[in-house]
Parts: C-alpha cells; sequence; structure tokens
C-alpha cells in the first residue's frame, strides 16, 4: 500500500499531528495503531470502574471518517528509511506500507523491572491491561509506584471496594509532581480513602506462581491477589534505533527526526511520549510523557509535515490529578529542589510558587485552582514575576494585578505555532 | 444565528458594574430569572465571565477563543474539540479532569467543584453573548 502520510500511533500526538496536516492538505494519510479507536489512557481506571471501551474514546466515532485517514490495525515492525517502507504485521500477516512522510508518535511504554511472568502480575497503561484487569479476580493488591498512574489507579480500586497498598520507592507520594508539603496532603487524602502506603520501600519478591503476597524490602509481608506495577513509562523507542541516541528520540524544533550522525532527515517526524523534549524551566531534555505536551508536539509535527511553519519551543510538565474531589495541580520544578519557594499552607489550601532569576519556573496548587493556568502561562512566558509574588500566592489570582496581563489579553494565537 | 469568533474586551470601557456576571448567570439558568438564578438556582459561581479590577485597570474576562487553544489540546477525555476554529465544549464527556484549568492563560475554564468535578466555560451563548448585550457601556463586543 501507498500512502502520503505514514503515522505510527494513535493517541494525543497522533491525533494533533492528522488534524494539523489537515488544515493544509488533503493527502492520503495512513495511520497505523493496534488500537481499535484513540481513546484516552488517562481515562483508563473508568474501565475498571465498568466503563465500556468506546466511552474513552478521545474522538467521536465520526472522526477518523471526517479527517478521512485509514486505520491501519496492526503493529509497525520495522522501518526501512531509505526506502519509505514499514512492514507492519496485520491479522492476515505482514502489510508493506511505502510513505512519502512520516510520523512517530509510538507514545511510551510501561517501565516494569519485575522480570518474572506471573498470574497476577500487571502493568496499566494499555486498554489491554485495563481490561485483564477487571477481569482477574481479586479482593487485595499492591500497587507499585505513587506517581499519578499509582495514586489514580490505587483510589479507583478502592472506590470499587479492592483492598489496597501502595509502596513507593521514593520518601513521599507524586515525589515528581509535587513538594514534601503537597505530597503530605495527598497521602493523608489516600490514606483517608482507607488505601494503605509504605514509603521508601519497595517490592522483593512476589509468592507464589499467581499471586498470593509479596515481600517488601523492608521484611513486611502482604497478602494480595494481584501486583499492579505502576513505575511510570518510558519512550517506545523501538522503531527508531539507529535514528537516535539515549533514552528517546530527540527532534529538531520543527520535530524533524535527525540520524545519528546529526543529519535532518526531512521527511521523518517524531512527537509525544516517544520523544525527550526541551523542558524550558531547566533546560534538560525529557519525556514530558502528559497529554498536552503530546498535542502541542503533534500540532507542531503535522504543521511541518504538510508545508507550514511551526515551531516547537519546549515545553514543562503540567499535571492535575483527579482521583480526590480536592483538585491538585502542579506545573513545571514543583518538587521543591530548585528555585525560592514562596508558599501559603492554609490546611484546606496549599499554593507553593517555585522562582528563580525572577522567573517562575513551578508551582503547586492544592484546593484552590480557579485561575491557576495563568501561573502555567507564566512560566510559559517566562515573564519577572518579582513584585507580584504574594498574588501570585493567592487562591484567586487577579488578573488584573498582574503587570503583563494587559498586554496578554490581546494575545490568542503564537506565531511560532503557525496561528 | 450570525457567526461570531469572540467576545472583545475593551477593559477602557469597564466600569466593573459586574452587569455581564448577572446577565451571564441569568442565560445560563433554568427560570432565566436573575433573582430566581441567584437566589434559587445556586447558580451565583456559575458565571462564565468574571469581572477583575485593579485600580483603574478593570475587565471582564471570559474564554478568549484562543487560535492555539491550551484546553482542547490538553483535553484528556475529548469534550473540549476544535470545530470550525473554535473551541466547542461537550459538557457530558467533561472528566472533571481540570487539565484544561491548568492551561489556559486566562482562566476561561472554571472549575466547578459541587457535587461533581466539572468545568465550566463560555459557550459564547450561542452566537448572541448574553453579557455584550447586557455591557451598558460597550465594554464587551463581539467579533
Amino acid at each position: 500500500m501507498k500512502t502520503k502520510y505514514a503515522i505510527i500511533g494513535l493517541g494525543p500526538a497522533a491525533l494533533s499531528a492528522i488534524e494539523a496536516i489537515r488544515k493544509f492538505d488533503d493527502g492520503k494519510m495512513v495511520c497505523i495503531s493496534y488500537d481499535d479507536f484513540p481513546y484516552s489512557k488517562a481515562m483508563l481506571t473508568d474501565i475498571l470502574k465498568g466503563a465500556e471501551p468506546t466511552q474513552l474514546a478521545s474522538k467521536d466515532s465520526r472522526w477518523v471518517e471526517k479527517v478521512g485517514v485509514e486505520v491501519l490495525k496492526g503493529r509497525a515492525e520495522d522501518i526501512d528509511l531509505e526506502r519509505k517502507r514499514i512492514n507492519v504485521k496485520v491479522d492476515r500477516g505482514v502489510e508493506e506500507l511505502t510513505f512519502e512522510k512520516m510520523l512517530l508518535a509510538t507514545g511510551g511504554v510501561a517501565i516494569n523491572p519485575i522480570k518474572d511472568k506471573k498470574t497476577g502480575l500487571f502493568t496499566f497503561t494499555e486498554m489491554s491491561d485495563a481490561k485483564a484487569l477487571r477481569s482477574y479476580p481479586f479482593d487485595s493488591t499492591v500497587v507499585v509506584g505513587a506517581g499519578f498512574i499509582g495514586v489514580e489507579l490505587a483510589s479507583t480500586l478502592r472506590k470499587i471496594g479492592k483492598n489496597v497498598t501502595v509502596v513507593e520507592l521514593l520518601e513521599r507520594v507524586l515525589p515528581i509532581a509535587l513538594d514534601p508539603e503537597g505530597s503530605k496532603i495527598v497521602e493523608k487524602m489516600m490514606r483517608d480513602t482507607g488505601i494503605e502506603i509504605f514509603l521508601k520501600d519497595t517490592v522483593e519478591e512476589i509468592k507464589g506462581d499467581k499471586v498470593e503476597a509479596v515481600k517488601l524490602r523492608s521484611g513486611r509481608e502482604i497478602e494480595c491477589q494481584a501486583v499492579i506495577v505502576a513505575i511510570g513509562v518510558t519512550p517506545n523507542v523501538s522503531l527508531a534505533k539507529g535514528i537516535f541516541k539515549g533514552r528517546g528520540i530527540r527532534p529538531t524544533e520543527k520535530m524533524m527526526v535527525k540520524s545519528e550522525n546529526g543529519k535532518e532527515i526531512n521527511y521523518v517526524f517524531s512527537a509525544g511520549d516517544c520523544n525527550e523534549v526541551l523542558d524550558i524551566t531547566d533546560g534538560k531534555f525529557k519525556p514530558i510523557a502528559l497529554w498536552p505536551s503530546a498535542s502541542e508536539q503533534g500540532f507542531v509535527a503535522g504543521t511541518n509535515m504538510a508545508g507550514g511553519e511551526a515551531i516547537y519551543k519546549g515545553g514543562f510538565p503540567v499535571s492535575s490529578l483527579k482521583a480526590f474531589d480536592v483538585p491538585v495541580v502542579s506545573a513545571g520544578l514543583s518538587t521543591g529542589k530548585k528555585g525560592r519557594r514562596l508558599y501559603v499552607n492554609e490546611g484546606e489550601f496549599l499554593r507553593s510558587i517555585y522562582i528563580e532569576g525572577g522567573r517562575l519556573i513551578g508551582f503547586v496548587s492544592i484546593g484552590a485552582i480557579q485561575n491557576i493556568g495563568l501561573l502555567t502561562d507564566a512560566i510559559r512566558l517566562g515573564v519577572n514575576v518579582s513584585g507580584v509574588e504574594e498574588e501570585l500566592l493567592k487562591p484567586e489570582i487577579n488578573p488584573a494585578r498582574l503587570p503583563w496581563f494587559k498586554e496578554r489579553l490581546k494575545v490568542t494565537s503564537y506565531p511560532w505555532l503557525g496561528e | 444565528m450570525e457567526e461570531i469568533r469572540r467576545v472583545v474586551i475593551k477593559p477602557e470601557w469597564c466600569m466593573t458594574c459586574h452587569t455581564c456576571e448577572v446577565a451571564c448567570v441569568t442565560e445560563h439558568s433554568k427560570s432565566r430569572d436573575p433573582v430566581k438564578a441567584y437566589k434559587k438556582e445556586g447558580l451565583s459561581k456559575t458565571s462564565r465571565t468574571k469581572v477583575y479590577k485593579n485600580g483603574a485597570l478593570s475587565f471582564s474576562l471570559m474564554c478568549r477563543q484562543c487560535e492555539f487553544p491550551w484546553c482542547a489540546f490538553s483535553c484528556l477525555s475529548g469534550a473540549l474539540t476544535v470545530e470550525g476554529g473554535k473551541v466547542a465544549y461537550n459538557e457530558d464527556r467533561c472528566i472533571g479532569c481540570f487539565t484544561c484549568v491548568a492551561v489556559c492563560p486566562f482562566g476561561g475554564a472554571k472549575p466547578a467543584m459541587n457535587g461533581k468535578r466539572k468545568v465550566i466555560r463560555c459557550d459564547l451563548c450561542g452566537g448572541n453573548p448574553a453579557c455584550v448585550r447586557a455591557c451598558p457601556n460597550r465594554a464587551l463586543l463581539v467579533e
């Protein structure tokens, strides 16, 4: 089969790339995916609550037809960059797809250091994982990892009546997204629902071929029928060997992939969790495996693939926890390790802001989040926040008190994003 | 109804009378009556637009209908989409994750937490915004 555009993946990066391409070009587009339809991985816990897979769809059922993309159900197995050819393993064998331009939007894969194959051992990043866990009978479970996936998962499992123990290697929950005080609040919310938490600990041994119990490094033994590893994801770069070095793909600011010798391959692009991108808050390249980042990268990639012009200037993590009634939002460097911390902690309300060189580099907000996006925007714009720190700590920031806001109000487009 | 792009904010004409907020709440109420909307329907905190003031500067602020809408690009559930260049909101699909709240540069996506987590945002009243109609000093216009 021949196509003008080949898109590998069907997650947020792929979706926004597809929509961006369609602004410029109605040329043939084939999307390779093992999923039946685009869905939201952030909603996978809904499956455990009894939701139908289609309820997780991130686009309505006519979207594929509307944007005019052909979904080839299968797995891309290898890519011949010179001949611009992809071998796709499909139900009936192998399909050969030749393309003019290709997007790698292969996402991330779950990190799972437990190598034994056991009945009752799960990861939780794919629809198939969620379905498998839903149909597996268990009363008690150990969730390994207290990052976003782990916390959301633990909270959902508790809500549906399971006994849940969370084991986290670091000294607090959400250790990468929150600062110590923020973690303390979330830890209390978790414990209040009846979740047990063991910090600075990890699973050393799983007992039974079919999970019966785990033994922790601390020596503690916990009876459980399921162990769910939710440590995080790492860029899925199995297809990209030979065209990158390091942990993830590092594309150019047009999201164009470079060969190992640094030469741009002007017909291959990459976007989303398979990438390592510039974090503007610390200047380091890292995977920012979150929906907003993937969408923006996909948008930039798609625009450039179809002959438009857009630039990805780098990003930073922005995340929001949906597990509890109390809203928990954080962005940028918000663990307390970097920057001058200013904060308000009134029990019900925590706001920490982190400032470096007059610029906001991160924040945590728990309990009040109206207008919190103004802080995200301040990080993105790199504005000088000297003199308005107090305002930034208010539960509802008054934008009229921010010196840059009157000018900001006039801007709804970003030239570098080709808009 | 005529297609509009967005509500235009004119800070120089805003008198902080808050009439826009009342008009917004009333328009989105069941009764369409301001007193009932505020006193009986409990909608006092549901205005999609909000007046902010600092000294002589004031404005009513709602969704700016960005050309690059961070909210729609961040929506995990497909509730916020771009339709014909504008952001459309399907409240039924909102899961209250508040990612849009976390990324909106203008506070246009407002978190509602009364009972169920949902987002409230300006829907342009289908093309004839109540706030614009109500503003006595043309501090809100349409384009």
